[in-house]
């Protein structure tokens, strides 16, 4: 193993990629392109919510109702229609025409200023519960604003009408979350119990009881557990006496899809539980994330999300796919037959390989974190020990994927056959190593696959590293794996690059 | 003297794999092939198409495996050929070149794996060949851009920058203008008289007589080998003697001939042709012609490659003449 022999072969290949200026473009641009995909499709927020207001409050000049409406429309998200039939609003509800429909009776604003019960009605499709949840909390935050300003109007209450149950999406099978039970009860027993019953008996969460919270913290901050659920000691005392709920949730806010799942699971058990003995509006959710560095109110954007899994990808599929086709061209034009009449070994070609493709991965990898900072504000660790640590998974990257191109360019004899490669290493590689969702959201019985394929580890160790401000130290695993597989890859192209023409 | 090349027992077999219906059919390519070629000698492999040069010519190299024992410089293939890999120059058949690379980038790179550390050394190197295959203008031009001559021309360049003592050649010279073939056979002729051990490929005749020794392929057999005089010598009553005559039925001439000398004799219209093979026989058989009718031109011919090769050929399989 010379080290001149591997910088020839990285040389020429340099030479080669130098002549094709639009290659190299290519190979910066697309990147760019995915990325921008990436982050425009995932990363955008709901937008054009239709929602119907029936309002039969005609008492007064003044309506409270319209008041309570004025202050949902003025979330840009929410379309109005505006009808007088209830019956017409709730079919649009059934028909997916729109997402909610908010009843008022008629003489809501008379009986609210009168004292007397009364009652809206909430037609929400949960066809998408994370958008039910959306518009029942933006209800809420409605109405309570505009009560502050009327005294006793405590006399009535909203009904909510959940239309379409049914859970769509990639919704986790199990997602662990880590659970603070310190309510002391009361003499009818501890009411918290009733939620964690709904929550069990759902099965999407695994509840873990532990009482030592500052582990639990440490554990959803590094992303082995996604959330605390903390039930105060006073949790039953507070809800009987003073009729609230109020929990805690501190969540893994690098995970933004398990943390909306948990929400809106936290949220509907809640509400399953407790929405006949009390009012909706005295539900208080105390959210805590961890792991954005912007705010710890809400979890990381999407883009920020898919940015450490796209680095990972992106790199694996060029340098697969190019590799494939650099060592194919090579057996085709014949220079591969010189090559292994030459003094070169076989480590020595693919050592070469190795270099000049890093370089390219490398300018891949920095133009694909450029447009997430630039273009869409990725809030990743930008520190030069992450980066270097982000850079050097990249590389273990790399070499495996070279070892699988050499390996599978070997198979193929034309490039119809390479082409036929693609879907087959990079969909299941795609699709089944965590880049888009968590794994969790897999259907069990891929789960186990995902565990086979080393770009699980890969995305596993970049979010670590760029969203949970780890470091190497504290992926070793992962480490380890991805160092095998590369060797394994790697030693694999070298058997298959046999100094024998076949 | 030393052997550059010692081949012994080759055979090697195409196809064979696969199950059922879908066996694919066996080509023996090779058919136990005895090859021996001198240090120091030029030698030609001839045959048609697909008579199996180019496979014994990788078999050799240690590219394809079959069975046989095969020693290269001394040293066993392919266990030992890390030791004389370096002294080896090979042209594939093709033109084998990186397309997207200019001229000097090319021999840069091959120089550079055939062990031309040395930057000084490796730039002498370049710049001679380039004056050689007069490859020297275009030496910044990519590869793709060239014509089909050039490209033959770096081709050979490439696997000669490294100043190999042994040289293998498959058919340099196809696609080859007549002017540059002659070219590159003088100069294989120039590297042969430093030192270097040719070997080289060809299915045109004529090629073939440039070389000191010649073996003939057919259909995977070495059915012969030698120098051109020799292989000529080894045909039975090779020469040819025509007489042109004055008298238009000959064969009664023809049959005196053919008594008296014991030769065959083919007769014709104003003509008569004598198949011999020792000199000393023609002053007898133009004393009986003379005798009958008046000459009026005489022409010997001496065989040339492809009577030579049609001779061969026709010979029983499996005899390998010496």
């Amino acid at each position: 193993m010379k080290l001149f022999n591997i910088w020839t072969i990285t040389k020429k290949n340099l030479n080669q990629m130098k002549r094709d200026v639009r290659m190299i473009g290519l190979s910066i641009f697309a990147p760019i392109l995915v990325t921008a995909l990436f982050g425009s499709v995932f990363g955008g927020d709901i937008t054009n919510i239709k929602v119907i207001v029936i309002n039969n409050d005609n008492n007064f000049e003044d309506n409270i109702s319209t008041q309570i409406s004025d202050v949902v429309a003025l979330d840009p998200k929410i379309q109005y229609n505006i009808t007088f039939d209830p019956n017409i609003a709730r079919v649009a509800v059934n028909n997916n025409y729109s997402q909610a429909a908010i009843i008022f009776p008629s003489l809501f604003t008379e009986n609210l200023l009168l004292g007397k019960e009364t009652q809206i009605e909430l037609y929400v499709s949960y066809e998408n519960p994370d958008l039910a949840e959306y518009i029942i909390s933006l209800f809420q935050i409605s109405y309570t604003q505009v009560l502050e300003t009327y005294t006793g109007g405590s006399n009535f209450s909203v009904l909510i009408f959940p239309v379409h149950e049914g859970i769509p999406g990639p919704l986790p099978e199990f997602i662990n979350v880590s659970l603070c039970n310190n309510d002391i009860g009361w003499t009818k027993g501890k009411l918290s119990d009733e939620i964690l019953k709904i929550l069990d008996e759902n099965g999407k969460l695994k509840l873990i009881f532990s009482n030592d919270l500052n582990h639990s913290e440490t554990l959803v901050e590094k992303g082995e557990i996604r959330a605390i659920l903390i039930f105060s000691e006073n949790f039953t005392y507070e809800m009987l006496t003073k009729k609230e709920i109020n929990l805690q949730v501190k969540l893994d806010g690098a995970e933004p899809q398990s943390c909306l799942v948990i929400m809106s699971l936290l949220t509907s058990s809640l509400v399953e539980a407790f929405s006949d003995e009390f009012d909706k509006s005295m539900f208080n959710i105390n959210e805590y994330y961890f792991n954005n560095p912007d705010s710890t109110e809400k979890p990381i954007k999407s883009i920020t999300y898919f940015t450490p899994a796209i680095l990972c990808f992106i790199v694996f599929f060029f340098s697969f796919l190019l590799t494939m086709l650099a060592f194919l061209r090579e057996r085709n034009q014949g220079t591969m037959e010189r090559i292994l009449t030459s003094p070169l070994t076989r480590g020595e070609i693919i050592l070469g390989y190795i270099l000049s493709h890093s370089i390219l991965s490398i300018v891949q990898a920095t133009s694909v974190i450029l447009t997430t900072f630039l273009i869409f504000g990725a809030q990743i660790e930008y520190t030069v020990l992450s980066l270097i640590q982000a850079y050097l998974i990249i590389y273990l990257v790399v070499i495996g994927a070279l070892g699988i191109g050499i390996f599978l360019s070997t198979l193929a004899k034309t490039e119809f056959q390479i082409l036929q490669f693609i879907p087959l290493v990079i969909i299941p590689f795609m699709l089944l190593s965590g880049v888009w969702a968590p794994i969790e959201t897999l259907p069990d019985w891929l789960q186990p696959i995902s565990q086979f394929i080393p770009l699980t580890y890969a995305n596993q160790a970049m979010r670590d590293i760029l969203l949970r401000k780890e470091s190497f130290l504290d992926v070793p695993i992962a480490l380890i794996i991805l160092l095998t597989f590369a060797v394994m890859m790697i030693a694999l192209g070298i058997i298959k690059l046999d100094k024998k023409l076949k | 003297m030393e052997l550059a090349i010692e081949a012994i027992g080759i055979t090697k077999k195409f196809g064979g794999h696969g199950k059922g219906p879908f066996k694919k059919p066996i080509v023996e390519a090779l058919k136990n092939v005895d090859f021996k070629v001198k240090s120091g000698e030029n030698y030609c492999l001839l045959g048609p198409n697909g008579s199996g040069k180019t496979t014994l010519i990788r078999c050799v190299l240690g590219l394809l495996e079959g069975e046989g024992s095969i020693k290269l410089l001394g040293y066993d293939i392919p266990k030992q050929r890390n030791k004389i890999i370096q002294k080896i120059g090979y042209m594939p058949q093709e033109t084998s070149l990186y397309s997207d690379l200019s001229v000097k980038e090319t021999l840069q790179f091959f120089a550079r794996i055939f062990g031309l550390k040395n930057r000084e050394h490796r730039n002498k190197a370049i710049e001679t060949i380039l004056d050689v295959l007069k490859l020297k203008e275009w030496q910044n031009m990519i590869v793709e851009n060239l014509s089909g001559g050039m490209k033959r021309r770096l081709s050979l360049a490439s696997s000669l920058v490294h100043e190999p003592e042994l040289i293998l050649l498959d058919e340099p010279t196809v696609g080859v203008d007549p002017k540059l073939r002659l070219t590159f056979w003088d100069y294989f002729n120039e590297l042969n008289k430093k030192g270097a051990t040719i070997l080289t490929t060809t299915h045109v005749m004529d090629e073939a007589e440039k070389s000191h020794i010649i073996g003939f392929m057919r259909d995977g057999r070495l059915i012969a080998e030698g120098s051109i005089d020799e292989l000529k010598k080894r045909i039975p009553k090779y020469r040819k003697l025509t007489v042109k005559t004055t008298i238009e039925n000959t064969e009664s001439i023809g049959s005196l001939i053919s008594k008296e000398c014991d030769l065959e004799v083919v007769p014709s219209q104003f003509k008569i042709e004598v198949f011999y093979d020792d000199n000393s026989m023609l002053e007898p058989i133009l004393e009986l012609i003379k005798n009958e009718t008046k000459i009026q031109e005489i022409i010997t011919t001496e065989p040339n490659l492809e009577d030579i090769f049609i001779h061969f050929s026709n010979k029983k399989e499996g005899s390998i003449d010496k």
